[in-house]
């Protein structure tokens, strides 16, 4: 094993800028059911006692488990509702958060949010419907609650030495719309009413560029994150993510990119025909996070030299599979993928709840000491 | 113990078939447990499936693309241990896919004699659907064991038979069977299907 030589925002730095680093940079997609799991606390309570209580929780992961390189903000429920969207929190009964997925969205409102932007109609309109925060005093409230909590954790995670990922995770305007207008509406709209669609995506993508540069700026991060799961092969034929996605995050990327940022992709659901779009960014300008379920190997022969790839030990594996399968499967990884640097090692989407804490020893271990090939 | 995964779009009826499905599996003195992942309006049924003798175990939370396999083999395992179901009624989320999910039953959770897929499509939604979300529905029906074309109750034959027709070009292998699971019509011809 080589000694480490390198810091490890170094590091992260490196493999996102696809030079070699001393070891491959690692940074598990944390979720606070699986730190509270592998501290041995009920996830359910720590999510009543509100934001600090989870970022607490996954702090003491942190610790107990020797750290690691990259980190990012809980993604905790207040997130969700800050965000606008309906979130049912974990009950003894029923420990996991859950996203409600309703038609709280009108076919109407595109036209409003064109004209008023998403946070705005979020404040105006959405929050009263769905009914989660009563007020926008209320709200102000969840919001300085979720800052504070996440400026906490930033500093607690910089005076441990890692590396903070990214300041928030947005959601994409065509996810952010599917989920509001549930995905059956929102196909339709596609279907029958593109143009009005369009009309709120461009404003949408417009608003996230400046709060996500003003973020940015303000934490001191060159890494923001935008989160896509519906608008992939999976769900939607090319010809829709061609005019619906690709036009916008092209606009999101140049944006971020000519501010010196780089925009984190995390992409739930199987987008291997989409991939050889991203060979059409800028060099070095985005990370493509994976979720297990695209063909890793298959998207660096598409992206190598070209775009950073975070993941993807799935949560199969970390769940019910064995340690040394673990090790295995992070080994074929740093040869295949990271054997040119280009790779930052993490788990297929968020961790598990139920990951076997032998197996996360497994990953963190191979990680840290099984050398970048030659 | 067997296993019966409910998959199809949110709003095409899989709770309500769900509860046709479980009470007629009941009544036949089998016993049933049931998987929510869909959230909808079982939280209210479940507490009258529960007085019925019926375990009802809801599955939420995380992404569910990726952690459902995961939280399903741990259900598995609890409600054979626990409950010991003749069958296990899962009703999967609208975006999880029933080809990821299988395989992992497959492997994972030995308990499991039989997995049927049965994917419930809405007769009004069914064509634009297949347009729109071509590769996400032709997968589902790739999938499925057992297609139900469910809200035939004001659809004209003709356009029952094309859909029938379509699913099965897309999948030679499936049973194809036209219901309406909320006015009862042609349950039986389902009940029938999945003995």
């Amino acid at each position: 094993m080589r000694k480490e030589t390198m810091t490890s925002t170094e590091r992260i730095e490196c493999a996102m800028n696809l030079e070699k680093p001393d070891r491959v940079p690692i940074g598990p997609l944390m979720s606070t059911s699986a730190a509270a799991a592998l501290t041995g606390v009920e996830y359910w309570e720590i999510a009543s006692r509100g934001y600090y209580a989870q970022l607490e929780t996954e702090i003491a992961l942190f610790d107990k488990f020797g750290g690691w390189d990259g980190v990012h903000p809980t993604l905790a429920p207040e997130v969700y509702k800050l965000g606008g969207l309906k979130t049912r929190m974990p009950t003894k009964e029923s420990p996991e958060i859950q996203i409600l997925e309703e038609e709280f969205l009108r076919y109407e409102d595109y036209e409003i949010i064109a004209e008023i932007g998403w946070m705005n109609f979020v404040r105006g309109h959405l929050i009263q419907r769905i009914g989660d925060v009563e007020s926008n005093e209320d709200l102000k409230t969840l919001r300085d609650e979720v800052v504070a909590g996440v400026l906490k954790g930033m500093e607690e995670y910089r005076k441990r030495g890692a590396h903070i990922l990214f300041p928030t995770l947005y959601m994409h305007p065509f996810f952010m719309l599917s989920m509001s207008r549930s995905m059956v509406k929102f196909t339709e709209d596609l279907y029958y009413r593109p143009e009005m669609v369009e009309k709120a995506l461009k404003k949408m993508t417009e608003e996230l560029i400046r709060n996500g540069i003003r973020l940015c700026e303000g934490a001191g991060l060159k890494t923001m994150g935008v989160v896509e799961e519906r608008a992939g092969a999976f769900f939607y034929p090319l010809r829709i993510f061609e005019r619906f996605w690709w036009p916008y995050t092209q606009q999101i990327v140049d944006a971020f990119h000519s501010k010196g940022i780089k925009v984190w992709f995390h992409l739930d659901t199987c987008w291997d025909k989409n991939i050889p779009y991203f060979k059409k960014l800028p060099r070095a300008s985005a990370i493509i996070d994976l979720d297990g379920t695209t063909n890793i190997f298959a998207a660096k022969e598409q992206l190598r030299n070209h775009l950073c790839i975070n993941s993807d030990v799935h949560p199969v594996l970390m769940s019910v599979g064995k340690p040394e399968d673990v090790e295995a499967y992070c080994k074929k990884l740093i040869d295949e993928v990271g054997n040119d640097g280009g790779l930052l090692l993490s788990t297929g989407c968020g961790l598990p709840a139920a990951t076997k804490k032998e197996n996360f020893e497994a990953m963190l271990r191979t990680g840290k000491t099984y050398e970048l090939s030659k | 113990m067997n296993l019966l995964l409910i998959s199809g779009f949110l709003g095409s009826g899989k709770t309500t078939l769900l509860l046709q499905i479980a009470r007629h599996l009941s009544a036949d003195s089998r016993k049933i447990a049931i998987i929510e992942n869909e959230v909808g309006q079982i939280g209210i049924d479940g507490q009258y499936l529960r007085r019925e003798g019926m375990d009802v175990q809801e599955l939420f939370g995380g992404c569910v693309c990726c952690t459902l396999s995961v939280n399903l083999v741990t259900t598995l395992e609890k409600l054979n241990r626990l409950v010991h179901p003749d069958t296990v009624i899962l009703e999967a989320s609208g975006v999880a896919l029933p080809g990821d999910i299988v395989p992992v039953v497959r492997q994972y959770a030995s308990m499991v004699d039989e997995t049927q897929v049965l994917l419930l499509v809405d007769a009004h939604r069914y064509e634009m659907l297949l347009e729109v979300m071509n590769p996400m529905m032709t997968a589902h029906i790739d999938a499925a064991d057992l297609v139900v074309i469910n809200k035939i109750d004001d659809v004209e034959e003709s356009k029952i038979d094309h859909i029938r027709k379509s699913v099965q070009s897309l999948n030679g292998k499936a049973r194809v069977v036209a219901l309406s699971a909320e006015k009862g019509i042609n349950l039986v011809a389902l009940m029938r299907e999945l003995r």
